[in-house]
Protein backbone atom coordinates (compact mmCIF):
# COMPACT_ATOMS: atom_id res chain seq x y z
CA UNK A 1 0.00 0.00 0.00
CA UNK A 2 0.93 3.73 -0.30
CA UNK A 3 2.49 5.24 3.06
CA UNK A 4 3.90 7.94 4.23
CA UNK A 5 6.61 7.49 6.26
CA UNK A 6 8.76 10.00 8.64
CA UNK A 7 12.58 9.88 8.26
CA UNK A 8 13.82 9.52 11.80
CA UNK A 9 17.79 8.84 11.15
CA UNK A 10 19.80 9.38 8.07
CA UNK A 11 23.64 9.04 8.20
CA UNK A 12 26.36 8.93 4.98
CA UNK A 13 27.59 5.35 5.68
CA UNK A 14 30.66 6.02 3.08
CA UNK A 15 30.61 9.53 0.67
CA UNK A 16 28.37 7.41 -1.67
CA UNK A 17 26.10 5.10 0.69
CA UNK A 18 23.42 6.93 2.52
CA UNK A 19 21.15 4.84 5.08
CA UNK A 20 17.92 6.03 6.54
CA UNK A 21 15.57 5.02 9.38
CA UNK A 22 12.06 5.33 8.75
CA UNK A 23 8.94 5.28 11.05
CA UNK A 24 6.74 2.83 10.05
CA UNK A 25 4.43 2.72 13.48
CA UNK A 26 1.87 2.71 10.75
CA UNK A 27 2.06 0.21 8.90
CA UNK A 28 0.76 -3.17 9.79
CA UNK A 29 1.65 -4.87 6.91
CA UNK A 30 4.65 -7.68 7.51
CA UNK A 31 7.64 -6.89 5.56
CA UNK A 32 9.55 -9.73 4.91
CA UNK A 33 13.50 -10.04 3.92
CA UNK A 34 14.43 -9.67 0.48
CA UNK A 35 11.26 -7.38 -0.63
CA UNK A 36 11.65 -3.73 -1.56
CA UNK A 37 9.43 -0.33 -1.50
CA UNK A 38 9.26 2.19 -4.65
CA UNK A 39 10.10 5.30 -3.35
CA UNK A 40 9.08 8.71 -4.58
CA UNK A 41 12.15 11.15 -4.58
CA UNK A 42 10.87 14.27 -5.64
CA UNK A 43 12.33 16.81 -7.79
CA UNK A 44 11.66 16.48 -11.58
CA UNK A 45 12.02 12.64 -11.17
CA UNK A 46 8.80 10.67 -12.69
CA UNK A 47 9.49 7.39 -11.31
CA UNK A 48 9.58 5.82 -8.16
CA UNK A 49 12.74 3.90 -7.24
CA UNK A 50 13.02 0.32 -6.17
CA UNK A 51 15.16 0.21 -3.00
CA UNK A 52 15.48 -3.13 -0.94
CA UNK A 53 14.61 -3.33 2.66
CA UNK A 54 18.07 -3.41 4.39
CA UNK A 55 16.55 -4.07 7.90
CA UNK A 56 13.30 -3.63 9.72
CA UNK A 57 14.19 -2.96 13.73
CA UNK A 58 13.62 -0.86 16.65
CA UNK A 59 15.49 2.83 16.89
CA UNK A 60 14.74 4.68 20.32
CA UNK A 61 11.61 2.46 20.71
CA UNK A 62 9.76 3.23 17.28
CA UNK A 63 9.51 0.33 15.43
CA UNK A 64 11.70 1.63 11.65
CA UNK A 65 12.25 0.52 8.43
CA UNK A 66 16.28 0.74 7.38
CA UNK A 67 17.02 1.54 3.91
CA UNK A 68 20.55 1.76 2.66
CA UNK A 69 21.17 3.59 -0.76
CA UNK A 70 24.02 4.11 -3.19
CA UNK A 71 24.14 7.82 -4.10
CA UNK A 72 24.10 7.25 -8.59
CA UNK A 73 21.30 8.94 -10.33
CA UNK A 74 19.16 12.08 -9.77
CA UNK A 75 16.69 9.95 -7.77
CA UNK A 76 18.71 9.21 -4.79
CA UNK A 77 20.90 12.36 -5.30
CA UNK A 78 17.40 13.62 -4.03
CA UNK A 79 16.89 10.63 -1.59
CA UNK A 80 20.44 11.54 0.03
CA UNK A 81 19.49 14.99 0.43
CA UNK A 82 16.96 14.28 2.61
CA UNK A 83 16.74 15.72 6.61
CA UNK A 84 15.17 14.11 9.70
CA UNK A 85 11.43 15.11 9.61
CA UNK A 86 11.31 14.92 6.32
CA UNK A 87 8.42 12.72 4.91
CA UNK A 88 9.05 9.99 2.04
CA UNK A 89 5.96 8.63 -0.11
CA UNK A 90 6.44 4.73 -0.50
CA UNK A 91 4.49 2.17 -2.13
CA UNK A 92 5.50 -1.94 -0.59
CA UNK A 93 6.36 -4.03 0.84
CA UNK A 94 6.49 -5.35 -2.78
CA UNK A 95 7.95 -8.62 -4.32
CA UNK A 96 8.81 -12.16 -3.13
CA UNK A 97 11.15 -12.24 -0.28
CA UNK A 98 13.41 -14.67 0.87
CA UNK A 99 12.00 -18.23 1.82
CA UNK A 100 13.49 -19.33 4.90
CA UNK A 101 11.34 -22.55 5.59
CA UNK A 102 13.78 -25.84 6.48
CA UNK A 103 16.71 -24.37 6.54
CA UNK A 104 19.06 -24.74 9.98
CA UNK A 105 22.24 -24.06 8.33
CA UNK A 106 22.54 -20.96 5.70
CA UNK A 107 25.62 -19.40 4.28
CA UNK A 108 25.06 -15.94 2.66
CA UNK A 109 27.12 -14.27 0.05
CA UNK A 110 26.98 -10.71 -0.75
CA UNK A 111 28.50 -8.55 -2.93
CA UNK A 112 28.85 -4.65 -3.10
CA UNK A 113 25.31 -2.98 -2.38
CA UNK A 114 24.18 -6.42 -2.68
CA UNK A 115 24.53 -6.67 1.26
CA UNK A 116 21.96 -4.80 2.14
CA UNK A 117 18.94 -6.91 1.94
CA UNK A 118 20.83 -9.69 3.61
CA UNK A 119 21.69 -8.07 6.77
CA UNK A 120 17.83 -8.07 7.29
CA UNK A 121 17.53 -11.81 6.64
CA UNK A 122 20.46 -12.35 8.95
CA UNK A 123 18.32 -10.38 11.52
CA UNK A 124 14.92 -13.23 10.60
CA UNK A 125 17.96 -16.50 10.39
CA UNK A 126 19.54 -15.75 13.63
CA UNK A 127 16.00 -14.91 15.50
CA UNK A 128 15.37 -18.75 13.63
CA UNK A 129 18.27 -20.17 15.48
CA UNK A 130 19.15 -20.83 12.12
CA UNK A 131 23.40 -21.29 11.63
CA UNK A 132 24.45 -18.69 9.37
CA UNK A 133 27.47 -17.77 8.00
CA UNK A 134 28.00 -14.60 6.38
CA UNK A 135 30.68 -13.55 3.58
CA UNK A 136 30.49 -10.18 2.12
CA UNK A 137 33.08 -8.72 -0.57
CA UNK A 138 33.68 -5.44 -1.77
CA UNK A 139 36.19 -3.95 -4.15
CA UNK A 140 38.90 -2.55 -1.62
CA UNK A 141 38.86 -1.08 1.71
CA UNK A 142 37.01 2.35 0.96
CA UNK A 143 33.97 0.61 -0.46
CA UNK A 144 33.34 -1.47 3.11
CA UNK A 145 29.94 -0.75 4.82
CA UNK A 146 27.76 -2.51 6.85
CA UNK A 147 30.21 -5.18 8.11
CA UNK A 148 29.84 -3.78 11.68
CA UNK A 149 25.74 -4.31 11.83
CA UNK A 150 26.22 -7.94 10.18
CA UNK A 151 28.45 -8.95 13.48
CA UNK A 152 26.29 -7.05 16.00
CA UNK A 153 23.16 -10.05 14.58
CA UNK A 154 25.70 -12.88 15.83
CA UNK A 155 26.35 -14.24 12.75
CA UNK A 156 29.84 -15.35 11.33
CA UNK A 157 31.02 -13.10 9.24
CA UNK A 158 33.77 -12.96 6.94
CA UNK A 159 34.70 -9.79 5.03
CA UNK A 160 36.62 -9.81 2.12
CA UNK A 161 37.54 -7.61 -0.56
CA UNK A 162 39.10 -7.60 -4.47
CA UNK A 163 41.98 -6.20 -3.84
CA UNK A 164 43.01 -7.32 -0.94
CA UNK A 165 43.40 -4.32 0.94
CA UNK A 166 40.74 -5.51 3.81
CA UNK A 167 40.45 -8.81 5.12
CA UNK A 168 40.76 -11.52 3.20
CA UNK A 169 41.37 -11.35 -0.64
CA UNK A 170 39.91 -12.25 -3.92
CA UNK A 171 35.90 -12.40 -4.42
CA UNK A 172 33.81 -12.82 -2.64
CA UNK A 173 32.51 -16.84 -4.57
CA UNK A 174 36.77 -17.68 -4.06
CA UNK A 175 36.73 -16.84 -0.33
CA UNK A 176 33.79 -18.79 -0.17
CA UNK A 177 34.84 -21.72 -1.96
CA UNK A 178 38.51 -21.17 0.29
CA UNK A 179 35.95 -21.98 3.30
CA UNK A 180 34.03 -24.66 2.47
CA UNK A 181 33.10 -27.45 4.17
CA UNK A 182 29.74 -28.45 4.87
CA UNK A 183 27.00 -28.32 2.60
CA UNK A 184 24.41 -25.16 3.88
CA UNK A 185 20.78 -26.19 3.37
CA UNK A 186 20.14 -23.09 1.67
CA UNK A 187 22.67 -20.59 -0.38
CA UNK A 188 21.74 -17.51 -0.40
CA UNK A 189 23.26 -14.55 -2.43
CA UNK A 190 22.39 -10.82 -3.56
CA UNK A 191 25.04 -8.91 -5.29
CA UNK A 192 26.19 -7.97 -8.81
CA UNK A 193 24.48 -10.29 -11.22
CA UNK A 194 28.01 -11.43 -12.70
CA UNK A 195 28.78 -12.54 -9.56
CA UNK A 196 25.60 -14.18 -7.82
CA UNK A 197 25.57 -16.51 -11.59
CA UNK A 198 29.32 -17.62 -10.35
CA UNK A 199 27.15 -18.28 -6.96
CA UNK A 200 24.61 -20.01 -8.66
CA UNK A 201 27.11 -22.02 -10.94
CA UNK A 202 29.04 -23.62 -7.77
CA UNK A 203 25.59 -24.17 -5.76
CA UNK A 204 24.31 -25.99 -9.05
CA UNK A 205 27.76 -28.01 -9.10
CA UNK A 206 27.33 -28.97 -5.71
CA UNK A 207 24.13 -29.39 -5.35
CA UNK A 208 22.84 -26.69 -2.56
CA UNK A 209 19.88 -25.10 -3.15
CA UNK A 210 20.24 -21.30 -3.27
CA UNK A 211 18.14 -18.41 -3.93
CA UNK A 212 19.23 -15.19 -5.58
CA UNK A 213 18.24 -11.65 -5.09
CA UNK A 214 17.93 -10.09 -8.90
CA UNK A 215 17.96 -6.30 -9.61
CA UNK A 216 15.97 -5.29 -13.38
CA UNK A 217 15.23 -1.92 -14.01
CA UNK A 218 11.48 -1.20 -13.34
CA UNK A 219 8.43 1.32 -13.89
CA UNK A 220 5.98 -0.10 -11.29
CA UNK A 221 7.62 -2.33 -9.38
CA UNK A 222 4.33 -4.64 -8.78
CA UNK A 223 3.36 -6.14 -11.66
CA UNK A 224 1.34 -3.59 -14.00
CA UNK A 225 3.95 -2.49 -16.70
CA UNK A 226 5.96 -5.57 -17.46
CA UNK A 227 9.02 -3.66 -18.02
CA UNK A 228 11.12 -5.97 -15.57
CA UNK A 229 10.26 -9.18 -17.77
CA UNK A 230 12.20 -12.37 -16.71
CA UNK A 231 12.14 -15.90 -18.19
CA UNK A 232 10.58 -18.79 -16.11
CA UNK A 233 12.20 -22.05 -16.19
CA UNK A 234 9.33 -23.03 -18.21
CA UNK A 235 9.27 -20.50 -20.72
CA UNK A 236 6.58 -19.12 -19.30
CA UNK A 237 6.94 -14.81 -18.75
CA UNK A 238 7.48 -13.62 -15.21
CA UNK A 239 8.14 -9.95 -13.34
CA UNK A 240 11.30 -9.78 -11.69
CA UNK A 241 8.90 -7.44 -9.20
CA UNK A 242 6.65 -9.47 -8.48
CA UNK A 243 7.66 -13.16 -9.04
CA UNK A 244 11.31 -12.16 -7.66
CA UNK A 245 12.78 -10.62 -6.80
CA UNK A 246 14.44 -13.37 -4.99
CA UNK A 247 14.32 -16.31 -7.12
CA UNK A 248 15.42 -19.98 -5.91
CA UNK A 249 17.10 -23.06 -7.66
CA UNK A 250 15.83 -23.54 -10.99
CA UNK A 251 13.10 -20.88 -11.20
CA UNK A 252 14.26 -18.92 -13.61
CA UNK A 253 14.74 -20.61 -17.43
CA UNK A 254 18.88 -19.94 -18.17
CA UNK A 255 19.56 -16.24 -17.77
CA UNK A 256 16.39 -15.80 -17.19
CA UNK A 257 16.60 -12.50 -19.75
CA UNK A 258 14.39 -11.95 -22.61
CA UNK A 259 17.46 -12.43 -25.26
CA UNK A 260 15.47 -11.89 -28.78
CA UNK A 261 13.44 -9.50 -30.31
CA UNK A 262 9.70 -10.06 -30.47
CA UNK B 1 -26.87 20.52 -5.73
CA UNK B 2 -28.12 18.69 -9.25
CA UNK B 3 -27.46 14.66 -10.00
CA UNK B 4 -23.95 14.56 -11.76
CA UNK B 5 -24.15 12.23 -14.72
CA UNK B 6 -21.13 10.81 -15.82
CA UNK B 7 -22.09 8.33 -18.37
CA UNK B 8 -20.88 8.39 -22.20
CA UNK B 9 -21.86 6.23 -25.29
CA UNK B 10 -18.34 5.86 -27.11
CA UNK B 11 -20.31 4.59 -30.45
CA UNK B 12 -22.17 1.82 -29.01
CA UNK B 13 -20.14 1.19 -25.91
CA UNK B 14 -22.03 2.23 -22.70
CA UNK B 15 -19.53 3.31 -20.17
CA UNK B 16 -21.38 4.82 -16.57
CA UNK B 17 -18.09 6.88 -16.19
CA UNK B 18 -15.62 8.27 -18.49
CA UNK B 19 -12.50 7.57 -17.11
CA UNK B 20 -10.47 4.60 -18.46
CA UNK B 21 -7.40 2.58 -17.61
CA UNK B 22 -5.04 2.97 -20.49
CA UNK B 23 -4.00 -0.54 -22.26
CA UNK B 24 -0.31 -1.69 -20.98
CA UNK B 25 -0.46 0.25 -17.66
CA UNK B 26 -3.13 -1.78 -16.19
CA UNK B 27 -2.04 -5.24 -16.92
CA UNK B 28 -5.64 -7.42 -16.84
CA UNK B 29 -6.77 -5.25 -13.26
CA UNK B 30 -5.23 -7.41 -10.84
CA UNK B 31 -2.80 -5.66 -9.72
CA UNK B 32 -4.86 -2.63 -8.99
CA UNK B 33 -7.28 -4.14 -6.73
CA UNK B 34 -5.85 -2.92 -3.77
CA UNK B 35 -5.40 0.60 -4.78
CA UNK B 36 -8.56 1.23 -6.58
CA UNK B 37 -12.49 0.69 -6.75
CA UNK B 38 -12.76 -1.17 -10.50
CA UNK B 39 -16.24 -1.11 -10.38
CA UNK B 40 -15.64 3.13 -10.50
CA UNK B 41 -13.98 2.10 -13.80
CA UNK B 42 -15.94 3.57 -16.78
CA UNK B 43 -13.76 0.79 -18.39
CA UNK B 44 -10.20 -0.93 -18.65
CA UNK B 45 -8.19 -1.44 -22.00
CA UNK B 46 -6.12 -4.31 -21.28
CA UNK B 47 -2.77 -5.36 -21.95
CA UNK B 48 -2.15 -5.29 -26.02
CA UNK B 49 -2.86 -8.74 -27.23
CA UNK B 50 -1.78 -10.65 -30.56
CA UNK B 51 -2.76 -13.41 -31.91
CA UNK B 52 -0.47 -15.48 -30.44
CA UNK B 53 1.72 -14.84 -27.30
CA UNK B 54 4.62 -12.83 -27.43
CA UNK B 55 7.84 -12.47 -25.05
CA UNK B 56 8.78 -8.71 -25.84
CA UNK B 57 12.04 -6.73 -26.29
CA UNK B 58 15.09 -7.26 -24.48
CA UNK B 59 15.64 -5.38 -21.17
CA UNK B 60 16.18 -2.88 -20.15
CA UNK B 61 13.10 -1.55 -21.30
CA UNK B 62 12.17 1.80 -19.56
CA UNK B 63 14.11 5.22 -19.05
CA UNK B 64 12.88 7.93 -17.54
CA UNK B 65 12.66 11.85 -18.83
CA UNK B 66 11.53 15.31 -17.72
CA UNK B 67 7.93 14.26 -16.75
CA UNK B 68 7.65 10.87 -18.29
CA UNK B 69 9.08 7.53 -19.32
CA UNK B 70 10.08 5.89 -22.56
CA UNK B 71 9.21 2.54 -22.67
CA UNK B 72 9.90 -0.62 -25.03
CA UNK B 73 8.08 -3.41 -23.71
CA UNK B 74 6.82 -4.57 -27.40
CA UNK B 75 3.68 -5.88 -26.59
CA UNK B 76 4.44 -8.86 -24.29
CA UNK B 77 0.81 -10.87 -23.89
CA UNK B 78 -0.10 -14.00 -23.16
CA UNK B 79 -2.17 -14.22 -26.99
CA UNK B 80 -5.75 -13.35 -27.23
CA UNK B 81 -6.82 -16.93 -26.78
CA UNK B 82 -5.30 -17.15 -23.28
CA UNK B 83 -7.22 -13.97 -22.66
CA UNK B 84 -10.46 -14.97 -23.63
CA UNK B 85 -9.88 -17.98 -21.14
CA UNK B 86 -8.20 -16.69 -18.17
CA UNK B 87 -8.49 -13.31 -17.62
CA UNK B 88 -12.39 -12.45 -19.10
CA UNK B 89 -13.80 -14.12 -16.01
CA UNK B 90 -12.12 -12.48 -13.62
CA UNK B 91 -12.45 -8.79 -15.27
CA UNK B 92 -16.52 -9.60 -15.64
CA UNK B 93 -16.88 -9.89 -11.48
CA UNK B 94 -16.68 -5.84 -11.81
CA UNK B 95 -18.80 -3.21 -13.26
CA UNK B 96 -16.32 -2.00 -15.72
CA UNK B 97 -16.39 -2.53 -19.89
CA UNK B 98 -13.74 -4.95 -21.01
CA UNK B 99 -11.81 -3.11 -23.91
CA UNK B 100 -9.74 -5.77 -25.63
CA UNK B 101 -6.82 -3.63 -26.80
CA UNK B 102 -5.61 -5.64 -30.21
CA UNK B 103 -2.71 -5.35 -32.15
CA UNK B 104 -1.22 -7.39 -34.98
CA UNK B 105 1.95 -7.29 -37.39
CA UNK B 106 0.04 -8.25 -40.32
CA UNK B 107 -3.72 -8.20 -41.54
CA UNK B 108 -4.73 -11.71 -41.00
CA UNK B 109 -2.79 -11.70 -37.61
CA UNK B 110 -5.93 -9.03 -36.76
CA UNK B 111 -8.47 -10.81 -38.28
CA UNK B 112 -8.03 -13.79 -37.08
CA UNK B 113 -8.02 -12.24 -33.49
CA UNK B 114 -10.64 -9.63 -34.16
CA UNK B 115 -13.00 -12.93 -35.37
CA UNK B 116 -12.15 -15.02 -32.14
CA UNK B 117 -12.94 -11.45 -29.84
CA UNK B 118 -16.07 -10.74 -32.04
CA UNK B 119 -17.87 -14.24 -30.21
CA UNK B 120 -15.81 -13.44 -27.09
CA UNK B 121 -17.55 -11.64 -23.71
CA UNK B 122 -15.59 -8.41 -24.65
CA UNK B 123 -17.64 -5.19 -24.58
CA UNK B 124 -15.50 -3.59 -27.30
CA UNK B 125 -12.37 -3.74 -29.42
CA UNK B 126 -9.66 -0.79 -29.49
CA UNK B 127 -7.37 -1.53 -32.32
CA UNK B 128 -3.85 -0.40 -31.73
CA UNK B 129 -2.19 0.08 -35.01
CA UNK B 130 0.21 2.31 -33.10
CA UNK B 131 2.46 0.94 -31.36
CA UNK B 132 5.81 1.78 -32.18
CA UNK B 133 7.73 -0.99 -30.35
CA UNK B 134 7.37 -3.60 -33.29
CA UNK B 135 9.23 -3.70 -36.24
CA UNK B 136 7.22 -5.86 -38.59
CA UNK B 137 4.50 -3.51 -39.94
CA UNK B 138 2.62 -2.60 -36.87
CA UNK B 139 3.76 1.48 -36.88
CA UNK B 140 3.18 1.18 -40.96
CA UNK B 141 -0.77 0.93 -40.64
CA UNK B 142 -1.42 3.61 -38.42
CA UNK B 143 0.75 5.73 -40.55
CA UNK B 144 -0.75 4.75 -44.11
CA UNK B 145 -4.09 6.38 -44.33
CA UNK B 146 -4.70 4.07 -46.87
CA UNK B 147 -3.49 0.78 -45.07
CA UNK B 148 -5.08 1.71 -42.39
CA UNK B 149 -8.69 2.27 -44.39
CA UNK B 150 -8.25 -1.05 -45.44
CA UNK B 151 -7.13 -2.68 -41.87
CA UNK B 152 -10.31 -1.10 -40.34
CA UNK B 153 -12.58 -2.69 -43.16
CA UNK B 154 -11.31 -5.99 -42.93
CA UNK B 155 -10.91 -6.10 -39.16
CA UNK B 156 -15.08 -4.43 -39.26
CA UNK B 157 -16.14 -7.20 -41.34
CA UNK B 158 -15.22 -9.86 -38.68
CA UNK B 159 -16.15 -7.92 -35.79
CA UNK B 160 -20.01 -7.18 -36.67
CA UNK B 161 -21.00 -6.85 -32.73
CA UNK B 162 -19.07 -5.10 -31.22
CA UNK B 163 -18.29 -1.40 -31.01
CA UNK B 164 -14.54 -0.63 -32.66
CA UNK B 165 -12.45 1.90 -31.49
CA UNK B 166 -8.92 2.40 -33.57
CA UNK B 167 -6.16 3.65 -31.33
CA UNK B 168 -4.40 6.41 -33.24
CA UNK B 169 -0.55 7.16 -33.27
CA UNK B 170 0.54 10.44 -32.65
CA UNK B 171 3.44 9.78 -34.97
CA UNK B 172 2.32 11.07 -38.30
CA UNK B 173 2.06 14.13 -40.23
CA UNK B 174 -1.60 14.69 -40.10
CA UNK B 175 -3.83 12.78 -37.37
CA UNK B 176 -6.81 14.15 -38.91
CA UNK B 177 -5.67 11.99 -41.56
CA UNK B 178 -5.85 8.98 -40.04
CA UNK B 179 -8.57 9.69 -38.12
CA UNK B 180 -10.21 10.23 -41.69
CA UNK B 181 -9.37 6.98 -42.51
CA UNK B 182 -10.05 4.59 -39.62
CA UNK B 183 -13.83 6.11 -39.26
CA UNK B 184 -14.36 5.94 -43.82
CA UNK B 185 -13.15 2.43 -42.89
CA UNK B 186 -16.15 1.66 -40.28
CA UNK B 187 -14.67 2.88 -36.74
CA UNK B 188 -16.87 3.44 -34.09
CA UNK B 189 -14.63 5.81 -32.44
CA UNK B 190 -10.87 6.67 -32.32
CA UNK B 191 -8.89 7.05 -29.01
CA UNK B 192 -5.73 9.06 -28.78
CA UNK B 193 -2.56 9.48 -28.40
CA UNK B 194 -0.40 6.30 -28.38
CA UNK B 195 3.16 6.86 -27.25
CA UNK B 196 5.22 9.15 -29.14
CA UNK B 197 8.36 7.70 -30.35
CA UNK B 198 11.47 8.96 -28.40
CA UNK B 199 14.60 7.88 -27.65
CA UNK B 200 17.46 8.25 -24.26
CA UNK B 201 21.35 8.54 -24.70
CA UNK B 202 23.67 7.87 -21.96
CA UNK B 203 26.24 10.05 -23.17
CA UNK B 204 29.00 8.82 -20.66
CA UNK B 205 28.81 5.05 -21.86
CA UNK B 206 27.73 6.70 -25.38
CA UNK B 207 24.75 3.91 -25.87
CA UNK B 208 21.23 4.27 -26.26
CA UNK B 209 19.46 3.54 -22.82
CA UNK B 210 16.73 1.13 -23.63
CA UNK B 211 18.19 -2.15 -25.42
CA UNK B 212 15.39 -1.54 -28.13
CA UNK B 213 17.14 2.03 -29.20
CA UNK B 214 13.99 3.60 -29.41
CA UNK B 215 10.67 3.78 -26.89
CA UNK B 216 7.54 4.99 -26.58
CA UNK B 217 7.03 8.33 -24.51
CA UNK B 218 4.17 8.57 -22.73
CA UNK B 219 3.17 10.79 -19.46
CA UNK B 220 2.52 14.76 -18.73
CA UNK B 221 5.26 15.58 -21.08
CA UNK B 222 3.42 14.57 -23.92
CA UNK B 223 0.17 16.44 -22.67
CA UNK B 224 0.26 18.96 -24.96
CA UNK B 225 0.71 17.31 -28.26
CA UNK B 226 -2.15 15.01 -26.91
CA UNK B 227 -4.50 17.81 -25.92
CA UNK B 228 -3.58 19.58 -29.75
CA UNK B 229 -4.00 16.14 -31.58
CA UNK B 230 -7.94 15.31 -29.65
CA UNK B 231 -8.81 19.15 -30.76
CA UNK B 232 -7.44 18.81 -34.41
CA UNK B 233 -9.01 15.14 -34.45
CA UNK B 234 -12.46 16.87 -33.25
CA UNK B 235 -12.53 19.28 -36.20
CA UNK B 236 -11.93 16.43 -38.35
CA UNK B 237 -14.57 13.87 -37.50
CA UNK B 238 -17.66 13.15 -36.21
CA UNK B 239 -16.96 9.94 -34.11
CA UNK B 240 -16.63 9.84 -30.43
CA UNK B 241 -12.98 10.34 -29.38
CA UNK B 242 -11.34 8.70 -26.30
CA UNK B 243 -8.69 11.28 -25.44
CA UNK B 244 -5.14 10.62 -23.25
CA UNK B 245 -1.71 11.31 -23.07
CA UNK B 246 -0.43 12.41 -19.94
CA UNK B 247 -3.24 12.70 -17.87
CA UNK B 248 -3.08 12.74 -13.95
CA UNK B 249 -6.00 14.53 -12.64
CA UNK B 250 -9.64 15.79 -13.28
CA UNK B 251 -8.51 18.83 -14.82
CA UNK B 252 -6.43 17.14 -17.09
CA UNK B 253 -9.48 14.88 -17.94
CA UNK B 254 -11.74 18.13 -17.95
CA UNK B 255 -9.15 19.58 -20.80
CA UNK B 256 -9.58 16.83 -23.36
CA UNK B 257 -13.50 16.55 -23.13
CA UNK B 258 -13.31 20.40 -23.48
CA UNK B 259 -10.35 19.95 -26.33
CA UNK B 260 -13.69 17.69 -27.82
CA UNK B 261 -12.75 13.90 -26.12
CA UNK B 262 -16.28 11.82 -25.07
CA UNK B 263 -14.20 9.78 -22.66
CA UNK B 264 -10.22 9.59 -21.25
CA UNK B 265 -7.96 7.03 -20.22
CA UNK B 266 -5.27 7.41 -17.55
CA UNK B 267 -2.53 5.34 -18.20
CA UNK B 268 1.49 6.24 -16.98
CA UNK B 269 0.11 7.90 -13.85
CA UNK B 270 -1.40 4.43 -13.11
CA UNK B 271 2.72 3.22 -12.72
CA UNK B 272 3.39 5.79 -10.10
CA UNK B 273 0.11 6.40 -8.55
CA UNK B 274 -1.78 3.58 -8.41
CA UNK B 275 -5.22 5.12 -7.29
CA UNK B 276 -4.74 7.34 -10.24
CA UNK B 277 -7.61 6.55 -12.04
CA UNK B 278 -9.81 7.12 -9.10
CA UNK B 279 -7.95 10.61 -8.38
CA UNK B 280 -8.93 11.63 -11.93
CA UNK B 281 -12.71 10.47 -11.39
CA UNK B 282 -13.12 12.50 -8.04
CA UNK B 283 -11.06 15.13 -9.69
CA UNK B 284 -13.36 15.24 -12.41
CA UNK B 285 -16.86 15.32 -10.62
CA UNK B 286 -15.11 18.34 -8.27
CA UNK B 287 -14.31 20.13 -11.47
CA UNK B 288 -18.29 19.67 -12.54
CA UNK B 289 -19.58 20.50 -9.36
CA UNK B 290 -17.42 24.13 -9.56
CA UNK B 291 -18.53 24.26 -13.04
CA UNK B 292 -22.20 23.36 -12.85
CA UNK B 293 -22.06 20.93 -15.40
CA UNK B 294 -24.61 17.70 -14.97
CA UNK B 295 -23.27 16.16 -17.87
CA UNK B 296 -20.06 15.23 -19.86
CA UNK B 297 -22.23 16.67 -22.78
CA UNK B 298 -22.29 20.13 -21.11
CA UNK B 299 -18.65 20.68 -21.87
CA UNK B 300 -17.44 18.31 -24.60
CA UNK B 301 -15.62 20.39 -27.24
CA UNK B 302 -16.90 23.80 -25.71
CA UNK B 303 -12.98 25.13 -25.71
CA UNK B 304 -14.01 28.87 -26.03
CA UNK B 305 -11.44 30.32 -28.56
CA UNK B 306 -10.58 34.14 -29.35
C1 LIG C 1 4.46 0.59 -20.28
C2 LIG C 1 3.44 0.96 -21.33
C3 LIG C 1 2.87 -0.02 -22.13
C4 LIG C 1 1.92 0.30 -23.11
N1 LIG C 1 1.36 -0.70 -23.84
C5 LIG C 1 0.37 -0.40 -24.73
C6 LIG C 1 -0.32 -1.43 -25.45
O1 LIG C 1 -0.07 -2.62 -25.25
N2 LIG C 1 -1.26 -1.08 -26.35
C7 LIG C 1 -1.59 0.24 -26.57
O2 LIG C 1 -2.47 0.51 -27.38
N3 LIG C 1 -0.97 1.23 -25.88
C8 LIG C 1 -0.01 0.94 -24.99
N4 LIG C 1 0.60 1.97 -24.28
C9 LIG C 1 0.21 3.37 -24.53
C10 LIG C 1 -0.81 3.88 -23.52
O3 LIG C 1 -1.99 3.11 -23.54
C11 LIG C 1 -1.15 5.36 -23.80
O4 LIG C 1 -1.68 5.46 -25.09
C12 LIG C 1 0.04 6.29 -23.73
O5 LIG C 1 0.94 5.86 -22.73
C13 LIG C 1 -0.32 7.75 -23.47
O6 LIG C 1 -1.05 7.92 -22.28
P1 LIG C 1 -0.35 8.23 -20.83
O7 LIG C 1 0.55 9.40 -21.03
O8 LIG C 1 -1.49 8.48 -19.90
O9 LIG C 1 0.40 7.00 -20.49
C14 LIG C 1 1.55 1.66 -23.31
C15 LIG C 1 2.13 2.65 -22.50
C16 LIG C 1 3.05 2.33 -21.51
C17 LIG C 1 3.63 3.41 -20.67
S1 LIG D 1 8.18 -3.09 -12.74
FE1 LIG D 1 6.22 -2.97 -13.67
S2 LIG D 1 5.80 -5.07 -13.94
FE2 LIG D 1 7.63 -5.16 -12.81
Amino acid sequence: MEYNLTIVKTEHLLPNIVSMLLDITEVSEEILPGQFFQVTCGGDTYLRRPISVCDVTEYEGTKVLRLVLEVKGKGTHLLAEKKVGDVLCVLGPFGRGFNLNDVAKADLIGGGLGVCPLLYLTRALVQKGVETCVFVGFRNQAAIFLTEDFKALGAHVVVSTDDGSFGEAGYAIQVYKNHFTEKPDMLYTCGPQVMMNTVVAFADEQEILYQESREERMGCGFGACLVCACKMQDDSMGHVCKDGPVFGTGMLSVGGKVAHHG
Amino acid sequence: MADLNLSVDIGGLKLHSPVIAASGTFGFGHEFEPYADLNRLGGISVKGLTLKPRQGNPAPRIAETAGGILNSVGLQNPGVEAFIEKEIPYLRQFKTKIIANLAGSCEDDYVQAAALLNEADVDAVELNVSCPNVKAGCAAFGQDPVALEGLVKAVRKVLPAKPLIIKLTPNVTSIAETARAAVSGGADAVSLINTLLGMKIDARRMRPVLANVTGGMSGPCVKPVALRMVYEVSKAVNVPIIGMGGIETGEDAAEFILAGASAVQVGTANLVHPNAVTKVEDGLIQYMQDMKFTSIADFRGKLQIG
